[in-house]
């Protein structure tokens, strides 16, 4: 007894040493979820997000390059070596925030149309040309061109709207935005790669196959690292997310079985795979479902739960795939009663909506109407911003707010507006701080005008127009998902959280609008050569004239009256009587 | 003769003058939607001139932002201290009845331009001098579009109106506020010292050209200074590098715009040289050839850069008719003066069409608006070139009377009539015609 109590007494600076490490050095974990979330008019989202945890470089080893075991070089390499704290890419293409009773996609990080890339970098030395270097390197790795067009494409002014995820002190934010991209099958093969189980086992293998997953509708793909510093460990986290069509079509199903138009779907049915092998290293892999409070039914059946998600307390149900009696098999879905699904006739709309379009629109001028709806009992504030390339010059002395055709214009609290420098390419960003009435429609405008561009400026096929980034409508007053057991909030808010709908409660805090393709008045650019010719020689004939009336020689003749008028011989008989005395008298 | 009556009775100019005050505040009152329409067109006011920029630009100066900082703002500070402090921009009412106030002021000034010239009173010609520029379509539309070209106007008319008479300092002054804002008036400086240090029988003493041009420069700085005060030095490369670069493309009546849309990157800096150079080039041979007139080579200049500047509006081209009106006699020996009005007419419907096609409806394409202008700028510098040869001519009649036709001409005294028409009338009589010769000058 006194033995083994001496032996800890002796040991335990080595207990404690150890113990202390286990504490610093956390081990890399990963862990993958697929995410099923039925919608109103027959859709479904899928969601895959993949999520790795890893230590810092600095203190975690001696051996610089073993925090990669589950973490991919590729990526973090030019992260840690520009300095980068936080990066998020994301590419969209397309979301209907009409028919699938959502503002936005099931991911909150997901972009606006287009590709993005934005982030906060360490020290403020040459922020500029480390953060180029960051996205052309990221660029190679996405097989998309993710680096800037053109000097002044770089936004800086985003900070609060995307704010850092962890505060450090002395970073700089950036965005760069690229509406005109588009996801392909090119960015399948490098995400893939970028993941540990490299589509081969876990949910990876569902994801790996380009021919379901790119007939898929709107679809969205993205990163998002968080680099390890002293205190925290860092985090990156892929996903990929598309919606799918579960009503089969008319002219898809041609085996003339009409009435078998329902939503019924399994595993097997979405991804033609049944559930595979579990990723070893992976900690967690889950696949969730999302349901609506209807007579949804599952084969086998999960665990169920209930969760705030965007702003609607929903059931979630949740199988463990690293469960061994689910390998190999499918996981079927159905809707009791259910023989052919009746689209409805009202879907409910999201708690808020932002459309944007193009009025009054002439070619060289426009308005742009920003329709931001909200269909709640509650007042909302929100910041809109907007980002403009240098050639769209909006008049703020003529923007307008209306709500219900009347102006508000005390809805607007602030305005920050950061011109672009016309010739010199740059973004021209706003930020306008918005106060949006309970159940009202929102109407703002903005009048614009299109700078005429030299020829040069002109991108390769002009004529077709330019995309003009997502707008970002940034709620200010949105609350955490997590149920909280405070009773701090007051009871109008409890009163709406008993009956599961809340539409503050939820993590979108950011809304995006449309992209927008904007025609450019374009000049003839098979004319500089006669543009300068015919110029020049008006020019030359203007010069040419004044020269001549300068420097000749003015005088007077008489012509004599007795001339006959008809006959050109006359001209010569007339009698010039050139007063060369007087003249010479006149011009000495 | 009753006409000769009606015509000095002095109610005359106060009568159209009035009328154009009261047609204008009435266009203004009773067809405001008229004149937001006009405000945009691109013929009557540039980037440069307009009034939608200028509220543009007060709108951020009120809320404390530098407007020069963005590539929005190209008015001089001058105007944007005066519709910040002493006129609110927004106001309609307030800014119909400055432009209306400008026009008014243009037009009297213009009469004393007359008066200064004329030995003798005419009635009937400051009706005409009035009329024609107050009743001028260019004027009244660019007022309408509350265009800054038609205060621009109204201070360089002030400025040569005061230099006619023979006040120095207030002449200087106009003169440096005018080549503030739109600097091009710059170049008036040479004729206008001419004329100021010319012996005139109103102003006694005669000023030197040393005394005047100080005087310029100083006020020149002081207004500089001004500014400086106003918003730094960030309104020099805004609004005199704009007029010098030619940065802001959007179309206009003039002939830089296209081309320095079209043109090559590295020759571009040559031939913004070359076109501004054009404009600087015809101020000293003209001030030699009409060393005796420099009034006239105020108004030849006043023609050449409302033609060839970087950014023209039409209403560049309603000061310079408006001055015209001053110099009956040189419009008596015109060569082409229909064929110019005409082609005046012309492009007056085709500017507004083909600009609508490419830039409204978009079908056209910007060959469409250029050729208009094109027509529009040949046109003016044939005029130009016109009204030169038609002031040589005066200059080569008077002179050739005074030597050989004494007698003749004195004959014909006690004739109620100008002394330039009595001289064409007894040219016409004697069969004489001024001609060019092949013969150079020199």
């Amino acid at each position: 007894m006194l033995l083994s109590s001496l032996r800890l007494l002796l040991l335990a600076p080595i207990y404690a040493a150890v113990s202390k490490q286990t504490i610093t050095k956390h081990e890399d974990a990963f862990s993958e979820s697929l995410t099923l979330h039925p919608l109103p008019d027959g859709r479904m989202s899928v969601l895959f997000e993949f999520e790795t945890t890893f230590s810092s470089s600095g203190t975690s080893s001696r051996i610089s390059q073993s925090h990669h075991s589950l973490t991919p070089p590729s990526l973090l390499l030019p992260l840690e070596k520009n300095n980068v704290s936080e990066l998020t890419i994301s590419f969209t293409s397309g979301w209907d925030q009409a028919r699938s009773s959502s503002s936005g996609l099931l991911n909150y990080e997901s972009s606006g149309g287009g590709g993005e890339i934005r982030g906060w970098l360490k020290d403020s030395n040459d922020v500029e040309e480390r953060w180029n270097s960051v996205t052309n390197a990221l660029g190679g790795l996405f097989c998309a061109g993710l680096g800037q067009k053109d000097k002044g494409d770089n936004t800086r002014d985003f900070g609060g709207i995307y704010p850092q995820k962890r505060k450090i002190d002395n970073t700089t934010h950036f965005l760069l935005s690229h509406p005109e991209s588009q996801l392909c099958t090119e960015n399948l093969t490098p995400f893939l790669s970028l993941l540990p189980s490299k589509g081969i086992s876990g949910l990876s293998a569902l994801l790996s196959q380009p021919g379901i997953i790119f007939s898929w509708e709107s679809q969205s793909e993205g990163i998002e690292v968080l680099m390890p510093d002293r205190n925290a460990q860092g985090r990156w986290k892929g996903w990929w997310e598309g919606i799918i069509d579960l009503v089969p079509s008319n002219n898809v199903n041609g085996n003339g079985n009409d009435n078998q138009r329902n939503r019924n779907f399994s595993i097997e049915k979405i991804f033609r795979k049944k559930i595979p092998n579990p990723f070893p290293e992976s900690q967690r892999s889950i696949l969730r479902l999302i349901t609506e409070n209807d007579n949804m039914k599952t084969s086998p059946q999960g665990r169920k739960s209930q969760r705030w998600i965007d702003g609607k307390c929903r059931d979630v149900v949740e199988w463990d795939l690293k469960d061994k009696n689910l390998t190999g098999q499918n996981i079927e879905f159905w809707w009791n009663g259910e023989n052919s699904f009746q689209y409805p006739r009202h879907i409910p709309p999201p708690p808020i909506t932002v459309t944007r379009t193009v009025i009054d629109k002439l070619a060289s001028d426009g308005t742009f109407q920003i329709t931001i709806i909200n269909n709640d009992n509650i007042e909302r504030r929100a910041i809109y911003s907007e980002i403009w390339p240098w050639w769209v010059k909006g008049w703020m002395s003529e923007i307008e707010i209306f709500v219900e055709n009347k102006k508000r214009p005390e809805l607007l609290e602030d305005l920050s507006y950061n011109p672009s420098k016309p010739p010199t390419i740059s973004t021209t960003t706003l930020h306008f701080t918005l106060t949006i009435p309970a159940k009202s429609q929102l109407i703002l405008r903005i009048p614009f005008s299109k700078l005429t561009l030299k020829y040069t400026e002109h991108r390769p096929d002009a004529e077709r127009g330019i995309e003009i980034s997502s707008g970002i409508l940034t709620l200010l007053d949105t609350l955490s998902e997590q149920q909280t057991s405070s009773s701090s909030y007051d009871s109008n808010e409890q009163e709406g959280e008993i009956s599961g709908y809340n539409p503050r409660r939820t993590g979108r805090k950011r809304i995006y609008t449309n992209r927008l393709l904007l025609d450019i008045p374009t000049p003839d650019f098979s004319m500089p050569y006669n543009v300068i010719i015919m110029s020049s020689t008006v020019m030359a004939v203007f010069f040419g004239l004044m020269q001549g009336v300068l420097t000749r020689k003015w005088g007077w003749v008489e012509v004599s009256q007795k001339s006959d008028k008809t006959s050109s011989i006359v001209q010569k008989e007339q009698k010039q009587i050139v007063k060369n005395v007087s003249q010479s008298e006149l011009y000495e | 003769m009753d006409e000769g009556k009606a015509w000095t009775s002095s109610q005359s100019t106060h009568l159209v003058v009035a009328a154009g005050a009261a047609a204008r505040l009435a266009l203004f009152l009773a067809a405001p939607a008229l004149c937001h329409a006009l405000e945009r067109r691109p013929e009557l006011s540039t980037p440069l001139t307009s009034i939608r920029n200028l509220r543009e630009g007060v709108f951020i100066y009120e809320r404390g932002t530098n407007p020069y900082d963005g590539g929005v703002f190209y008015h001089s500070p001058v105007y944007l201290a005066f519709f910040t402090y002493i006129l609110p921009v927004s106001s309609y009412l307030l800014t119909a009845l400055l432009w209306t106030f400008a026009d008014i002021a243009s037009s009297i000034a213009l009469i004393r331009i007359w008066q200064t010239r004329a030995k003798f009173q005419s009635r009937k010609r400051e009706f005409l001098v009035a009329g024609l520029f107050l009743f001028n379509p260019y004027t009244i539309l660019s007022c309408l579009a509350r265009s800054t070209v038609s205060l621009d106007n109204a201070i360089l008319i002030g400025a040569i109106a005061t230099t006619a008479i023979g006040h120095s300092l207030p002449a200087t002054c106009l003169l440096a506020i005018a080549s503030h804002s739109s600097l091009y008036p710059l170049l008036l400086l040479p004729p206008l010292v001419m004329l100021l240090t010319k012996e005139s029988p109103i102003a006694q003493k005669s000023t030197s050209v040393f005394h005047v041009t100080i005087q310029y420069i100083a006020l020149h700085a002081a207004i500089s200074g001004l500014n400086w005060i106003l918003a730094d030095r960030s309104w020099i490369a805004q609004t005199w590098g704009v007029i010098i670069n030619v940065t802001d493309l959007t179309p206009n009546v003039g002939m830089w715009w296209y081309f320095f849309t079209e043109m090559f990157d590295h020759f571009r800096t040559f031939f913004l040289g070359v076109f501004q150079l054009h404009n600087l080039i015809y101020v000293v041979p003209i001030c030699l050839r009409f060393s005796d007139d420099p009034l006239f080579a105020t108004v030849i200049l006043v023609g050449i850069f409302g033609t060839w500047k970087s950014y023209p509006n039409l209403g560049d081209m309603a000061l310079w008719a408006g001055l015209l009106g001053c110099f009956p006699e040189v419009i008596s020996n015109l060569r082409h003066p229909l064929f110019t009005l005409t082609v005046h007419l012309y492009t007056s419907i085709l500017l507004p069409l083909l600009h609508s096609l490419w830039l409204l409806t978009g079908t056209g394409n910007a060959n469409f608006f250029y050729a208009a202008t094109m027509v529009y700028g040949l046109n003016a510098s044939l005029a130009i070139v016109d009204v030169m040869g038609a002031g040589l001519r005066v200059q080569v009649k008077r002179k050739a009377s005074e030597l050989l036709l004494r007698e003749d001409l004195e004959d014909h005294k006690g004739i109620q009539d100008s002394s330039d028409k009595l001289t064409d009338k007894v040219w016409e009589r004697k069969g004489w015609s001024v001609v060019q010769f092949t013969r150079s000058l020199m």
